[in-house]
């Protein structure tokens, strides 16, 4: 099957007009059977402008008659309208025409108090950025308005997004300046091509040197004032697409990480649709706080290999609630390789980021799972319990912990599950 | 004259002969062991036998199906299967084998390619395709099974059966299966002493029998809120302002699906908004839909009578005794007969999805190669022309089509069933939803069926809605203005490109299309956070836990 | 001798000096008990009288304790066990100075990381990360980081081992060697794109195709090396090579980013660097906001 990437053009003036309000507005996510744009002022003799990269052939008709029935309705000019399309239908191209354009009038740009008590796991990587730090704060960094797409991918006639599924940025949590790094999960599953992996990476290296120049000016620098970086995981791991060019971003990331230790804390947050696998689960491992939400899911293995490997009767991964005991939140927070369990809103996490920032750097540090010899022996402990234990569920090793009741625990709430859950302690 | 002696209980004399050969296996009372059962069947079957295999819409027998297909076919074939529906691959291999050879049915689901296949090669030879309450009756006509495979919960040695939470098709089966002479073997998940309550007196049952491992059941009627799409949300939006609210429907019946399931998970927050608690929603003919639990619990609903149970919602079910059908022993009867019969006859609406629409309004989910069935859905979306009582959004339904029914009716007013279809103008990979012709011909071709397979026609569809909006196709004059209304709202399908700007401004000025901006909705609220429950766990959370997701739903 | 696929030990033994090698010894203490790890192999040899610890893969046994772990694969045992060799050289070297803290040679030859239930459950992501920080570490505190791939360097398994060394070294394709994330018939599959288009364009875009040689361009390696006799000589000529890299106590002259601007320079990832510069200025026109 050849797939191809186009970039097709239509050009429409209404009767009447209105001209188009902003210089420029973003809207939407480039998910399977959605899409993106940007609305943009620009001057056209009042006419409308649409330029549409999509991989879809043979409807190129219907895009025209979208966008003239939009342009009609909706009685604006002076605009290019940019789309990156992933198999949206008709339906949905229209409907986001519309929402967008409402948007952009009505001058709602994000709130922060929108998002922070909505439900983490319905929110766009852009929204749990803007989420997670103070409201009015938050700068993006090479946002969807540079349009740094991927360049590999209109070759394999795949969907580009213009912020390359990561949102990448500043912000501020009280005093502390905090860089944030969100994955866009409904963009080919988060994964890391040649484009996000250059901005992560980035992200990374650009908070220690900022520290580092505070530190220059102020060598009594408060723990108030020091940096952090959070990292909004929702992946899969390597683009496959840009395999190669993926996976030697994980190896830097792996190197900025420890390049960090000791001066930027690190905190991955994790409670998005996809959860943390592949290398990127290597690198939520190495960072120093883990916060999770019962909805997130952190590991290496994707729940089909597994199967695949195994079987089915050791493992059936169209089982949700065993993928959930093996990888999900409530799991790792008993086995210990989670810090934090939260509820499932941005608030939440919030109030376990001001629990961590109330600690100074060495105890932070403490919060690791991995990093130095000692890490190392008490993680040991843990493998030689696998060997032990022979466990055929995870429910095996919660008993082990103490729990009277594991099966019970999986449906108690967060606050419940708190209360009474122990967490495994090996000697 | 001397009048010939003629012999009026052949079939007693027949049943006894069949039963004579098998009453050795029955040790304890009516039990047999299951690995006596091929054996039995043996005996009690003959070939060319029409036989009733448990195929519902939601519980399989598929123990004693496995044990059908054991049988030697030198020794019994050709027999004549009547039964709802065919789903799981045995039974179809009863056909490829030779054992059965004739086939009434409903629907065939996930074996509707494989059921097409075999007409094709003469491996399978349809009677016909009907619709559940319509085979029920013919049970009691002309199809009436001379043998039935059925299956239970619980069965005691005497043959009480406990169908409970999942009843489905059993007594209707059973009835006239036994009332015939007839003989009637059952499966039970568990022997017991003393059942939980009698669904099925012994007496009509002459054997049971554990199986192995319990019978099959699929949850058909659960959908994830983590997969509503925000344009599904804008349909439900406009369904809700532009019919549910404006004909007060308080009786009414969801067709399966995601459309559906949007509409239940507005009605505490988008239908509260408009007011309408209390007003709608209040009877429903509905399988237990785990979407419909916020609705519940928020005190919108009155009565849910169920067509059979789904997996998962039986203890919800059991604790909203106000609500579902409730025995004395506390647990759930399902009955699909009487579920069908009540969405017949006694609701006002009926709204759902389909895979096509023709320009004439003619609704189908047949695809060129498989032969799905109808199941319940053409009861519920058409207009009952039996009833007689009245209800508000009857009547003015029928006064909206006064107009058109006069060429029948002369000046004798009558009322009309609100028959909905939902769709987006075009479904994955761009298929259009509004086509010139239905695949459903080109199935009767290959499959050399009498006709078309239909499940809507266009004389019973009143209203059709989709992401451009929503036409009362019933106030429409005549088929040419019908034709138009559905270009109106066909978007830039073939059927929608035929459309005529200035007859559809026409049709917006006399209210017959409405856009939802007619309709006063703001189309950036439709989005997810309008949802009372975005995912399963939610779900489970309204239900103060008593819902308890099969496995392969649960995202915690 | 075509290929030392699976063949770990052997490459370890033609590659140090004769009768060198001390397995799981470490300054002469035996650092790791003998029925631990089994697929990953570590120890002490000497490259041209260099004395440097080893870690390698063999890809003829398997892990008795872990069902998925044979044949070379890196479980969680083996992480640990790599991990552990690593930071017990950092810490026996930690008084000497820079220009003397021994080499690691990383023999790779892995075809994965174990994909199992018991790994899941037990978090198996963290032994691989806490591989990939030791080595991280041991680089950045100048201990040379040699990785030649002798055989398989795939996906994750390459990642935590050879991905964090100063120079990454390979057979060249004559000797068989696969680097690659996934084999190209899974990633056609995966994304369903046609695999003989995929096999074309590969040769014009190196950034997911597999192979030494599309590694190389997007400067994940240092050096093809095309005769196998000469594997020692080569490691030990990038030792020195990466010592004077380093001795100016710059971290990025060599190593994962060091790869990054290498694969800029050979045209394999063509907009990394203007993103970071993007992104620089960027912020730096909004740095005193945020001071």
């Amino acid at each position: 099957m050849s797939k191809e990437l186009r970039t097709i053009e239509f050009e429409f003036k209404s009767a009447d007009f209105k001209e188009f309000p902003k210089t420029s507005f973003h809207y939407g996510v480039v998910g399977s059977g959605d899409m993106e744009l940007i609305y943009q002022h620009k001057d056209l003799g009042g006419a409308a402008k649409m330029t549409v990269c999509t991989p879809v052939t043979g409807f190129d008709h219907v895009w025209k008659m979208v966008f003239e029935k939009f342009i009609t309705t909706a009685k604006i000019g002076n605009v290019l309208i940019e789309i990156n399309d992933n198999n949206a239908t008709p339906a949905v191209v229209f409907l986001r025409l519309n929402q967008a354009l409402k948007e952009a009038l009505a001058g709602t740009e994000l709130i922060n108090s929108n998002i922070v008590n909505a439900s983490f796991l319905e929110l766009s990587a852009r929204e749990r950025a803007i989420g997670l730090v103070d409201e009015n704060t938050f700068t993006e960094l090479v946002s969807s308005y540079d349009k740094m797409s991927s360049p590999h991918l209109p070759l394999m006639g795949e969907s580009i997004e213009f912020d390359d599924g990561i949102i990448t940025g500043v912000g501020k949590i009280g005093e502390k300046t905090v860089f944030v790094i969100s994955q866009e999960g409904k963009y080919i599953g988060g994964s890391l091509g040649e484009v996000s992996g250059a901005k992560f990476v980035n992200v990374l290296r650009l908070a220690r040197n900022f520290y580092e120049s505070m530190l220059a000016k102020n060598p009594s620098l408060p723990e108030s004032k020091r940096p952090a970086i959070l990292i909004s995981f929702e992946t899969g791991g390597v683009r496959l697409h840009e395999a190669n060019a993926g996976l030697l971003a994980h190896a830097e990331i792996m190197n900025e990480l420890q390049l960090n230790r000791g001066k930027v804390p690190v905190i991955s947050i994790i409670g998005s649709k996809v959860g943390c696998f592949g290398g990127m689960g290597f690198i939520a491992a190495a960072t120093d706080v883990i916060i999770m939400s019962e909805y997130g899911r952190l590991g290496l293995t994707g729940p089909e290999v597994i199967e695949q490997e195994m079987g089915k009767d050791e493992f059936d991964s169209s089982d949700r609630a065993l993928v959930y005991r093996t990888t999900g939140g409530k799991h790792k927070y008993i086995v210990g390789d989670s810090n934090f369990l939260v509820e499932n809103t941005a608030m939440s996490f919030r109030e376990a980021l001001k629990k961590v920032f109330s600690l100074d750097i060495n105890e932070i540090s403490k919060l690791r799972r991995v990093g130095s010899v000692e890490m190392i022996e008490k993680q040991k402990k843990l493998v030689k319990l696998s060997v032990d234990l022979q466990p055929k569920d995870s429910v095996d090793v919660w008993r082990y912990a103490g729990n009277e009741n594991p099966e019970k625990l999986i449906d108690l709430n967060v606050k419940t599950f708190l209360e009474t859950a122990k967490q495994l302690n090996l000697k | 004259m001397k009048k010939e002696k003629i012999v009026w209980n052949k079939k007693q004399q027949d049943y006894q002969e069949r039963m004579n050969k098998a009453s050795k296996f029955a040790k304890n009372g009516k039990v047999l062991e299951q690995k006596d059962v091929v054996d039995v069947l043996a005996s009690v079957i003959k070939t060319g036998d029409r036989v009733n295999l448990e195929g519902n819409n939601q519980k399989q027998a598929d123990f004693l199906a496995a044990c059908l297909s054991k049988l030697n076919v030198n020794d019994i074939n050709n027999l004549h299967m009547v039964q709802s529906a065919v789903p799981l691959p045995i039974h179809l291999e009863i056909f490829e084998k030779g054992i059965a050879k004739k086939l009434d049915f409903a629907f065939a689901g996930p074996m509707g390619a494989k059921v097409a296949e075999f007409i094709n090669e003469g491996k399978l030879e349809l009677g016909a395709i009907h619709t559940y309450l319509e085979l029920f009756a013919r049970y009691f006509m002309d199809l009436t099974p001379k043998v039935a495979l059925v299956c239970a919960y619980e069965a005691d040695k005497d043959g009480n059966l406990y169908t409970g939470f999942n009843t489905e098709d059993t007594p209707v089966i059973i009835e006239a299966t036994k009332f015939t002479q007839g003989i009637v073997i059952a499966q039970a998940n568990k022997i017991v002493d003393k059942v939980q309550r009698i669904d099925i007196p012994g007496e009509w049952v002459d054997f049971v029998v554990e199986s192995p491992k319990p019978f099959f059941l699929e949850p058909l009627f659960t959908r994830d809120p983590g997969a509503i799409t925000d344009t599904q949300i804008l349909m439900a939006m406009i369904a809700l302002k532009g019919i549910y609210a404006e004909y007060n429907v308080e009786r009414l019946n969801h067709g399966l699906g995601f459309q559906t399931a949007a509409i239940e998970l507005l009605l505490p927050t988008y239908g509260e908004e408009l007011g309408l608690k209390g007003k709608i929603c209040k009877h429903f003919a509905l399988n237990p839909h785990p979407t419909l639990i916020p609705a519940i619990e928020s005190g919108w609903v009155e009565s849910v009578h169920c067509f059979g149970g789904e997996l998962g919602m039986q203890k919800y079910c059991e604790s909203r005794s106000d609500v579902f059908f409730i025995g004395p022993d506390g647990s759930m009867r399902s009955n699909r007969a009487f579920s069908q019969t009540a969405g017949h006859y006694a609701i006002d609406m009926f709204i759902g999805s389909t895979l096509q629409i023709d320009k004439y309004g003619n609704s189908s989910t047949a695809t060129s190669n498989r032969v799905a069935g109808f199941g319940g859905a053409p009861n519920l979306g058409c207009d009952a022309k039996g009833r007689r009582h009245s209800t508000p959004a009857w009547l003015k339904c029928g006064e909206e089509f006064e107009e058109q029914a006069t060429s029948y009716l002369g000046n004798v007013p009558r009322g009309k069933r609100l028959v909905v279809q939902m769709v987006e103008t075009f479904q994955e990979k761009m298929a259009p939803s509004f086509v010139n012709e239905l695949d459903a011909w080109k199935l009767a071709k290959n499959a050399n069926l009498d006709l078309p397979p239909v499940m809507i026609y266009s004389d019973d569809l009143t209203h059709i809605v989709t992401e451009e909006g929503l036409v009362y196709l019933h106030k429409c004059k005549g088929l040419e203005e019908r034709m138009a209304a559905i270009q109106a709202v066909a978007g830039f399908t073939e059927v929608g490109m035929k459309e005529d700007p200035k007859k559809t401004e026409e049709l917006r000025k006399r209210g017959i299309f409405k856009t939802p901006e007619d309709l006063g909705i703001d189309r950036r609220r439709a989005n997810r956070s309008l949802l009372a429950a975005s995912t399963i766990k939610e779900l489970v959370d309204w239900s103060d836990g008593l819902y308890e997701p099969p496995a392969r739903f649960q995202n915690w | 001798m075509d290929n030392l696929l699976g063949k770990g030990r052997l490459a370890i033994g033609m590659i140090s000096d004769k009768d060198s090698f001390q397995e799981n010894i470490i300054d002469g203490k035996t650092i790791v008990e003998k029925d631990f790890g089994d697929c990953a192999v570590v120890g002490t040899i000497k490259i041209n009288g260099i004395e440097s610890v080893v870690i390698g893969n063999d890809g003829e046994t398997y892990n008795p304790r872990f069902p998925v772990v044979y044949a070379g694969i890196i479980g969680m045992e083996e992480a640990y066990k790599m991990a552990e060799a690593v930071y017990i050289t950092i810490k026996n070297d930690a008084s000497k100075p820079q220009s003397e803290k021994r080499p690691i040679i990383l023999v790779v030859d892995t075809p994965g990381n174990g994909p199992g239930k018991q790994e899941e459950i037990f978090g198996m992501n963290k032994a691989t990360g806490g591989y990939q920080l030791a080595l991280a570490e041991a680089r950045h505190k100048g201990h040379p980081i040699v990785a030649i791939v002798i055989g398989r360097a795939v996906s994750g398994a390459f990642l935590c081992h050879g991905l964090q060394a100063d120079h990454i070294l390979s057979l060249d394709a004559n000797f068989g060697t696969m680097i690659h994330v996934m084999p190209i018939s899974s990633i056609a599959r995966i994304t369903k794109l046609d695999i003989e288009k995929l096999t074309a364009m590969s040769a014009a875009n190196p950034v997911f195709a597999s192979g030494a040689k599309f590694f190389y361009q997007l400067g994940g390696i240092e050096e093809l090396i095309t005769d196998i006799d000469s594997m020692s000589s080569i490691i030990a000529k990038h030792i020195d090579e990466i010592r004077k890299l380093k001795s100016n106590g710059e971290v990025d002259a060599t190593g994962p980013y060091a790869r990054g601007k290498l694969g800029g320079e050979r045209k394999g990832r063509i907009v990394r660097e203007k993103i970071i510069q993007m992104m620089n200025d960027q912020f730096a026109a909004v740095e005193s906001k945020y001071c």
